[in-house]
């Protein structure tokens, strides 16, 4: 009986051993390779074809373009071009490249490349979203006096036309590769559905250093599909990770205690979270109930009940900066310094609320018909500070005697109440904004929208001040004049701060872990963020940070 | 009823669970909140594209009888159609995630059957304190598998092996132990004993040959637990494999690549009832 026992315990312990071996999860690190996580595969490597920000971010590491926005300075740098002027119209462009350019396969590059390249993603069969940027792209002409000269006629002056060539990749004329021979930094060289994206070093790359050294100085990228924050934390501690782009509030003290170097809180993003009011004449809500959402002062009512701070100090560990407007303080040049916001008082909220007809009974708050204010509130589940936030304003709420309940349902299902059916009372989400131009924001303001999400794709705006925003986001849109441009975001910010369609709440803060291994990075709040000067970027030695998750 | 007959029906059985599972996966998806709609829609730069391939999806896909004639389509030309999710054709996608996925039950069964009956072997000859040694094994029946692989991830021991390995040998320890507690105390058995039998004797000649078809449908439960832990498991270990391109069809409603996942799924299990006919052919034998 005693030899049964002993061979058990030893099959058992053979088995624990031969299951922790199976744990390994990131793909060997080649010698040099930067390597980091995105949460989900890239849906292609076609650099025209980009719909979203996993093949974005590839597109980003791979394609030579014509001028790069400098993530720091937020101006256009040339890249490919050595040059480049627009005419004082604003409707000529001239690129002069740099000579000697040659693609990742060594072939050369030259102005019929840049022309095809820019003929491809504006010719609408390719569907590339970029190519809405230039409004008319069908009436955009590109011609090439000469091998070193791309010229860039556009129906009419776009403002601010630099950067849109920041996201169109040249690539070798009629063979279109799919990221393998490129003439930014790195080539695609491997992928694996689901584990990896391996990107090589682009020995023809055009750049070097102030020494003369060829960039860059990484051998490779490899970027690991891990939708694991855990895990991906974990690989970071261990040194198998270089950087976590975007890492959550919650885990930001995590990743402190164990290497406080290699954390960093860049302060406010230029990323919002909001609530608002479904005011869809379509939403399938008792007319009461929309007649409160479309009442000014029940919306103000309930901006001024929210402790924003509080909000920004427990759901995101004070990792975010309490929100009054549409643009962030993080984005300078933009935001509205003399916003005048209704402040956060209660008193305030109840005397509005009074004036505007709804009385109280006890603890419950009442309309003038009589309908005890009661409502949801919608967000997406699995974001808990979202959700701590959503729990946090049911509680403000009560105070002005509104019931709220919450409610959390995974992003399909979401979208098709909130886009499809308008079916919600209150929604909770959180806008991204990857530029810092409000013309990047006018799917969300302009009346007529599918993106205007409190009273989408209206056919005439609905109020006097949507239509007035309409009218500022267009003359903005449209103004070669900074002044007059600063001057109509500066007043849609106030008319937003004075209606609140949208309650803002938080601009999270931007939170990176970068290894200190990692050599030359630059923070900045905007995307890819501490890789966009990927070319520059060099590993030290390897060595892993202390501790474990 | 002879055995050809039997295995006809089981057969049949089994064709009837892959249709069902087919049809439940197409209907609950078609009719899941969000079917027609795309995470790129919140996104203002991306939103218009999106709105529009699902324009031309919705056209196409709006009724469950066209579903089904595109799905019975695609089966019939040797596919499963295309993802929605990741635009490859759906055979492609799967064909590489199955060896990951049926290399990890492989070792996962193993390696609970292994646990289990180490464990159940010394613990169903106790006279006393039988409970007591199980119970770990009830513990760990009462561990969510996703709070598991979550303590392996944060404790960085053992991975999804190790996990799917306990996940089986605590479903499975308590019918060994009781099948062997009735092997042990058998007349015969007692007898072997007196006689001065190894205890591994024993075991290879008078114990194994009595449970084994019990063995066999236990084998069965243990494939269907193992398949039902994969999606946690891969998920949280993040596993490329089968388990994993379910959860984000899941989450994406990317509904070829559910019916495929649940096709395949629906034969293993099949095949798998079809181990537990060994017990009735060898009562009959």
């Amino acid at each position: 009986m005693r030899s049964l026992f002993r061979s058990s315990i030893l099959c058992a312990g053979l088995l624990a051993l031969t299951s922790s071996f199976a744990s390994g999860q990131a793909a060997p690190r080649q010698p040099g390779e930067i390597a980091w996580a995105i949460h989900y595969d890239p849906k292609t490597f076609d650099p025209a074809k980009v719909d979203e920000q996993a093949s974005e971010l590839v597109r980003y590491l791979t394609g030579g373009v014509l001028l790069r926005l400098n993530r720091q300075t937020q101006q256009p740098e040339p890249q490919l071009a050595q040059s480049f002027r627009i005419s004082p119209e604003g409707t000529l462009i001239v690129f002069k490249l740099r000579a000697g350019l040659r693609f990742s396969d060594g072939a050369q590059l030259t102005s019929a490349d840049a022309a095809w390249s820019l003929r491809r993603v504006l010719n609408p069969a390719t569907h590339a979203v970029v190519a809405e940027e230039f409004l008319s792209p069908e009436a955009v002409v590109i011609d090439t006096p000469d091998a070193l000269t791309v010229r860039v006629h556009l129906p009419k002056r776009i403002i601010g036309v630099e950067k849109i060539f920041d996201e169109i990749a040249i690539e070798p004329a009629n063979r279109p590769s799919e990221g393998r021979v490129t003439s930014g930094p790195f080539a695609v060289a491997d992928y694996k559905r689901g584990q990896f994206v391996r990107l090589i070093r682009n020995r023809n790359y055009w750049r070097r250093d102030a020494a003369g050294v060829q960039l860059p100085y990484a051998t490779g990228v490899r970027l690991d599909i891990l939708n694991n924050r855990e895990q991906e934390i974990s690989l970071f501690l261990r040194g198998e990770y270089d950087l976590i782009d975007t890492l959550p509030a919650e885990y930001f003290g995590v990743v402190a205690q164990k290497s406080s170097s290699a954390v960093h809180d860049l302060g406010a993003s230029l990323n919002t979270e909001q609530m608002w009011f479904n005011q869809s004449p379509a939403a399938p809500l008792p007319e009461f109930e929309k007649s409160w959402f479309r009442n000014r002062s029940f919306r103000v009512a309930v901006s001024q009940s929210i402790h924003r701070a509080d909000l920004a100090r427990i759901a995101y560990n004070g990792h975010a900066t309490p929100a009054f407007g549409v643009i962030s303080p993080a984005n300078a040049q933009w935001h509205n310094n003399g916003l005048k916001v209704p402040p956060e008082s209660i008193a305030d909220a109840n005397k509005i609320l009074a004036a505007a007809g709804f009385h109280r009974g006890g603890n419950q708050l009442y309309d003038a018909a009589g309908h005890p204010v009661k409502f949801s509130i919608l967000t997406n589940a699995g974001n808990p500070a979202r959700q701590k936030m959503a729990a946090m304003i049911q509680q403000d709420l009560a105070q002005i005697g509104m019931q709220v309940t919450i409610v959390a349902l995974d992003f399909p299902a979401l979208i098709e109440r909130l886009m499809h059916k308008q079916d919600y009372d209150v929604c909770l989400l959180g806008v991204s904004n990857a530029e810092p131009d409000p013309s990047s924001m006018m799917n969300m303001w302009l009346s007529s929208s599918a993106n205007h999400q409190w009273n989408p794709s209206q056919k005439t705006p609905a109020t006097e001040w949507e239509a007035e925003i309409d009218r500022l986001m267009q003359l903005q849109a449209s103004s070669p004049l900074p002044r007059v441009r600063k001057q109509a975001v500066d007043r849609v910010q106030q008319i937003v701060a004075d209606q609140q369609p949208f309650v803002y709440l938080v601009y999270p803060n931007v939170l990176q872990a970068v290894s200190p291994q990692l050599r030359g990075v630059q923070s900045s709040i905007l995307s890819p963020g501490p890789v966009w000067n990927i070319d520059s970027l060099r590993r030290e030695q390897d060595r892993p940070l202390r501790g474990s998750l | 009823m002879n055995w050809p007959v039997t295995i006809a029906m089981r057969a049949g059985r089994t064709l009837l669970l892959i249709l069902c599972a087919a049809a439940g996966t197409t209907l609950l998806v078609r009719f899941a909140p969000g079917f027609f709609s795309d995470s790129r829609e919140m996104d203002a730069k991306y939103a218009p594209a999106a709105q529009d391939e699902m324009d031309a999806e919705h056209s196409q896909h709006q009724t469950v009888s066209q579903i089904a004639i595109e799905e019975a389509r695609n089966f019939l030309a040797g596919g499963f159609g295309m993802s929605r999710q990741y635009r490859v054709p759906v055979a492609e996608l799967i064909g590489a995630r199955i060896p990951l996925s049926a290399l990890l039950l492989a070792r996962g069964i193993i390696g609970g059957w292994l646990l289990a009956i180490c464990a159940a072997l010394p613990v169903s000859s106790l006279r006393k304190g039988g409970v007591l040694c199980s119970l770990p094994f009830t513990v760990l029946l009462a561990i969510p598998t996703a709070a598991m692989a979550t303590a392996c991830i944060l404790s960085e021991l053992g991975g999804p092996v190790l996990v799917l390995a306990l996940l089986v040998a605590a479903r499975d320890f308590k019918f060994l132990r009781s099948l062997l507690e009735g092997a042990w105390r058998s007349p015969h058995l007692l007898q072997g004993r007196a006689l001065g039998l190894s205890p591994r004797v024993l075991v290879k000649l008078h114990i194994l040959p009595n449970v084994l078809p019990q063995l066999c449908a236990l084998t069965t439960l243990s494939i269907v637990t193992a398949l039902g832990a994969l999606v946690p498991i891969e998920v949280i270990f993040t596993v490329p494999g089968v388990g994993q391109l379910a959860w984000a069809a899941v989450m994406n409603r990317d509904l070829p690549v559910l019916v495929a996942v649940s096709l395949l799924m629906a034969c293993v299990v099949g095949f798998a009832g079809m181990l537990s006919m060994r017990a009735p052919i060898l009562e009959a034998a």
